[in-house]
């Protein structure tokens, strides 16, 4: 990371232990845990998260403890929109990002007279990642038929997807993360989405979400599909092959987006408390805010002091037609320039809160 | 027209594994008197026999994956393809239809282990017992199966044959929108022809006879020389057999992980009350 601060000996002199929690994709479960690791293991910093709605109910958490949460895998524009706070940082990128990448791919590869149907996970994250790509795919001229939510962990998704056969709409847009997503797109390959022509045209599915896990997961399903990505092993820039080599010799396979984004959350806390010379949360919060860092494998990224929110440049993936090994299951497409995918901070709402609990 | 065919469908196949669980639930209940809670966690076990065989069907030879340069990675490619190549690629690609000749003798083994090991041990206590016992086991089976495989769901396809969709709309002259995916088809096929292999064997055979009576009356049939427990045995392993063909069948429709028994058990019970 440039420019560093950490000289290899610990962070202030001092060696990092750890604790691990489950949060069970439950947020009731992850306050449990959380608190038990601020309370009883006398942690100095929480990072981690899978699930927004999770990551959301930790970061309040931390604020009224005064622990600093750096936030792993989570997507929803709320977690540095509405539901903000000054202890919570993320680095990983948010639906609103996502849709402002995707958009002009969308359209250059699908045209601006489609109709959409929107299949969404019903929490935050699936109604923020609705939002985000009704908004972008509606100003590209494309119509919206139907946004369905469905329950987190429906499993079978027939009966969501038989209604799409004869809804008139062209592409689907699957607002669905992890196993829902693997469900929902291979039980949608299933009906043979992929093969019908609606409109004139060969219908869609989008995955506006990816990672290489689901990939695996949906396997043969992904291929020639469309998501964004925060971040893929495939990357050439130094910093994410020094990481993929140094992972890979551990674990024997690449890391995925979500072990990039805490990997690099831990390394910007460290380097944060290096740079004040202290752990106290409030010096090491203004150390964070505002602080531009580069060699990460995203290009030169800043953390928005306003909002806590990571801004720099986003991955627009496709499933890997032709796969070169079976970690190649994702092709960059394009890296989409920070510039197309900042908004106003102000534009999600929220307040972040004060220094001092 | 279309959309309610479509939907009757669904509902018809989904209904197959619920039926198909239930109907195991309730030669259990009325046989041995058992609320069994872990009858969920047996549907998982036969998930995770086509997940098995899978598995030991596309053991792979590794070589170096020279396209990776960061670290060691290895392409795998099963023996059964290097020794018999389009046979061999033919029998993984049928490894969960055969998976139910495996899962017929495990799943056998498991109920009768079960009925042995454990539940006749709470034939005469409370039904609340019978479920926090029954409920018990379906987590501790639900947590060997993930520390064996993991907690996420696995990839477990159907044959390519049937892998894609029926366009039951121009067979049955509506339009040629409407398909329905073969493998769902099949499992409605399948859960119809096993509830009524069952029903006909407790009907029609004379083992079927000693059971149906036993379950009215047990000290008669037992004073008649029948050694009626055994045969109950020989039940709780069919129904056991029952909800693990449900499971095998049902993998390629719903990628197995560790949970799928639980998810379906909630439902199965209302049906079976």
């Amino acid at each position: 990371m440039k420019p560093p601060a950490l000289k290899g000996n610990g962070v202030l002199g001092k060696k990092v232990e750890y604790v691990t929690g489950d949060t069970q994709t439950k947020s009731d479960a992850a306050r449990a845990s959380a608190k038990r690791m601020i309370e009883k293991d006398g942690v100095l910093m929480v990072t981690g998260a899978s699930f927004s709605g999770v990551a959301i109910a930790v970061q309040g958490l931390c604020q009224e403890m005064g622990i600093i949460f750096m936030a792993g895998l989570t997507h929803s524009n709320d977690t540095t929109g509405k539901d903000k706070r000054r202890y919570g940082f993320r680095h990983f990128f948010n639906t609103e990002m996502s849709g402002a990448a995707l958009g002009p791919v969308l359209e250059k590869e699908f045209g601006n007279d489609r109709v959409a149907y929107h299949l969404t996970a019903d929490y935050t994250w699936g109604w923020s990642q609705e939002g985000s790509i009704k908004k972008y795919t509606e100003a590209l001229g494309w119509k919206t038929k139907a946004a369905v939510r469905t329950p987190l962990g429906a499993g079978d998704f027939s009966q969501y997807i038989t209604p799409v056969l004869k809804s008139g709409a062209d592409v689907l847009v699957l607002n669905h993360y992890g196993k829902d997503m693997v469900n929902s797109l291979t039980q949608a390959v299933q009906f043979g989405l992929r093969d019908k022509q609606v409109n004139g045209k060969d219908f869609q599915i989008v995955v506006p979400l990816f990672s290489r896990l689901m990939a695996q997961g949906a396997s043969e399903n992904i291929k020639g599909i469309f998501g964004s990505s925060n971040w893929n092993w495939s990357l050439q820039d130094e910093g994410s092959k020094a990481f993929v080599k140094s992972f890979g010799q551990e674990y024997g396979f690449p890391p995925s987006q979500a072990a990039h984004t805490c990997y690099v959350q831990t390394i910007l806390y460290a380097d944060a408390c290096e740079r004040v010379g202290t752990f106290a949360p409030p010096q090491v919060i203004k150390a964070l805010e505002g602080f531009k860092f580069d060699g990460m494998g995203n290009g030169a990224t800043e953390y928005r002091a306003e909002d806590h929110q990571c801004f720099k440049d986003v991955l627009v993936v496709r499933g890997n037609q032709n796969p070169s090994s079976k970690f190649d299951l994702l092709e960059v497409v394009q890296e989409v320039p920070r510039a197309q995918v900042e908004y106003p901070a102000n534009m999600l709402g929220g307040d972040l809160g004060p220094y001092e609990v | 027209m279309d959309a309610f065919l479509l939907q009757i469908l669904n509902g018809l196949g989904k209904g197959g594994a619920y039926a198909l669980i239930a109907l195991g639930l309730t030669l259990v209940f009325g046989t041995l008197g058992v609320v069994n809670f872990a009858h969920g966690a047996l549907f998982m076990l036969g998930a995770f026999c086509a997940v098995s065989l899978q598995n030991i069907l596309t053991i792979s030879k590794k070589v170096k994956d020279e396209s990776i340069t960061f670290f060691d990675a290895y392409k795998e490619q099963p023996y059964l393809e290097i020794w018999w190549g389009d046979f061999g690629t033919f029998i993984i690609d049928w490894s969960v239809p055969i998976s139910i000749l495996l899962a017929i003798p495990i799943m056998l083994l498991v109920g009768i282990a079960m009925e042995r090991g454990l539940i006749r041990h709470f034939y005469k206590r409370p039904h609340a017992e019978q479920v926090l016992v029954t409920f018990g086991l379906a987590i501790v089976l639900q947590e060997i199966i993930k520390s064996m495989f993991g907690a996420n769901p696995i990839p477990t396809p159907a044959p390519d044959i049937v892998s894609g969709s029926a366009t039951i709309g121009v067979m049955l002259g509506l339009s040629a929108d409407v398909v329905y995916p073969w493998w769902r088809l099949i499992y409605l096929l399948f859960s119809g022809v096993v509830i009524f292999a069952v029903f006909a064997f407790l009907q029609f055979t004379t083992f079927g006879m000693v059971v149906r009576v036993g379950m009215h009356d047990r000290e008669t049939v037992g004073l008649l020389g029948i050694n009626v427990e055994r045969r109950f045995t020989v039940v709780f392993g069919i129904a056991a057999v029952v909800a693990g063909l449900a499971g095998v069948m049902y993998a390629p429709i719903l990628p197995p992980g560790y949970h799928i028994g639980m998810d379906f058990l909630v439902l199965s019970s209302w049906l079976w009350l």
